[in-house]
């Protein structure tokens, strides 16, 4: 009898499911994570990673953290191809940094972001990076399009050399699909 | 033709008092990236087209040639004094010799570093680099002189030195001022007579120009 009560709440209930994942939940410790590089300037937005920044030059990123549960950023690193300025960090929750990101040559590297949480000390958020070619285009950010999905801004095609060229605009069904190279 | 169109200019260059000409403009300055400071662009030599001839100059950072040289500098709004750039971000791309001084290796856009005492980057700007298309070259408006300048496809002006070399076969019929390796020169008349003018610019503009004097 009470094995038949136990096979019920654990696998048929999905009430008893939802609380089971809650207490899980409410038990581990809270992640962090990336949630979206944004270039406002150029009007582009990653939520995929490896972050793309492009060969040879200079970009000024907004990276944002998936998080609700640190109090500040306290440090930003990086490793391999890349290099990083912090302008900018946040000093609260909200969990994001103004970097100026260079790409010092095709490849890859890593952001490190070190954040601290009053209650659960240190954490470290690593950014996966890559450095593409400069010709590349990257996925043009939501608010940046029009209406109907014409694309509202014009973005220099840096390195081609080009401005002022239409930019080549991703498959919105994939948002990853920029080449790589 | 080009010979008496040339010797008008002679005559005209006579009259012409050049000290009410303007300062010539020598570099530009653009705001960082990260708005910590403010790069700026100065002439490495008489052979920058923009640093003899402030016409070229427009209202933006110029754009560079490829080949060229420029010196580069940085100001921090903090404060303390200009400093040469420590950095580039890519040496494919841009070559760093001493006091700032950068060549443009390939088209593009290219990052400039400036940099603190331990030489860690502080704020950055990105040079648009582009491929010479043509070289322009022009008799001077009511002067009798010359002025030569690279431009990119869209004919668009650039900056950055190349080399440059004014010869003349006989100087005593027309002097090359202000000097030789400027890209825009005039010529000073001496005795009457003929003689020819030559350029060598950028490694593939030679020109022969015939002048005559005759006053």
């Amino acid at each position: 009898m009470s094995t038949d009560r136990l096979v019920f709440v654990g696998h048929r209930s999905p009430i008893g499911f939802g609380v089971l994942l809650f207490a899980l939940c409410a038990c581990s410790d809270p992640s962090i994570g990336f949630r979206r590089a944004v270039a406002e300037e150029r009007c582009e937005e990653q939520r995929t990673l490896p972050v793309k920044v492009r060969e040879g030059i200079a970009e000024s990123l907004r990276i944002e953290l998936d998080t609700n549960k640190i109090d500040r950023i306290e440090r930003i690193e990086a490793s391999g191809n890349v290099g990083v300025i912090t302008t900018r960090v946040s000093r609260n929750i909200s969990g994001w940094a103004d970097l100026v990101v260079l790409g010092k040559a095709l490849g890859s590297g890593t952001i490190t972001i070190t954040t601290i949480d009053n209650d659960d000390g240190t954490r470290l958020v690593s950014v996966p990076v890559q450095v593409v070619a400069p010709e590349v285009t990257l996925d043009i950010a939501e608010e940046c399009r029009a209406p109907d999905a014409g694309v509202t801004v014009e973005r220099d095609a840096a390195g081609a050399g080009d401005a002022g060229v239409s930019p080549n605009i991703p498959d919105a069904s994939a948002p990853d699909a920029a080449p790589s190279k | 033709m080009r010979i008496w169109s040339f010797l008008s200019c002679a005559l005209l260059a006579c009259g012409d008092k050049s000290d009410s000409k303007p300062p010539p403009v020598v570099g530009a300055t653009s705001s960082a990236i990260a708005r910590s400071g403010e790069f700026s662009y100065k002439c490495a030599s008489a052979g920058d087209a923009y640093c003899s001839d402030n016409a070229l100059f427009g209202a933006s950072f110029p754009e560079f040639a490829v080949g060229s040289q420029s010196d580069f500098f940085f100001k921090s709004n903090a404060g303390g004094a200009e400093r040469p750039i420590a950095g580039v971000v890519s040496t494919n791309r841009l070559k760093l010799e001493e006091n700032g001084r950068i060549t443009a290796l390939l088209p593009g856009k290219a990052g400039i570093l400036a940099t603190d005492a331990n030489g860690a980057p502080v704020d950055a700007f990105n040079l648009t680099l582009r491929s010479r298309a043509k070289l322009k070259f022009e008799a001077l408006k009511g002067v009798l002189g010359f002025h030569v300048w690279p431009e990119d496809d869209k004919g668009q002006p650039l900056a950055g030195a190349l080399s440059c070399e004014w010869t003349i076969d006989d100087p005593s019929i027309a002097r090359i001022t202000p000097g030789p390796t400027s890209t825009r020169i005039e010529l000073v008349p001496g005795k009457n007579g003929k003689t020819i003018l030559h350029l060598k610019y950028a490694g593939e503009l030679n020109s022969d120009i015939p002048v005559e004097i005759n006053l």
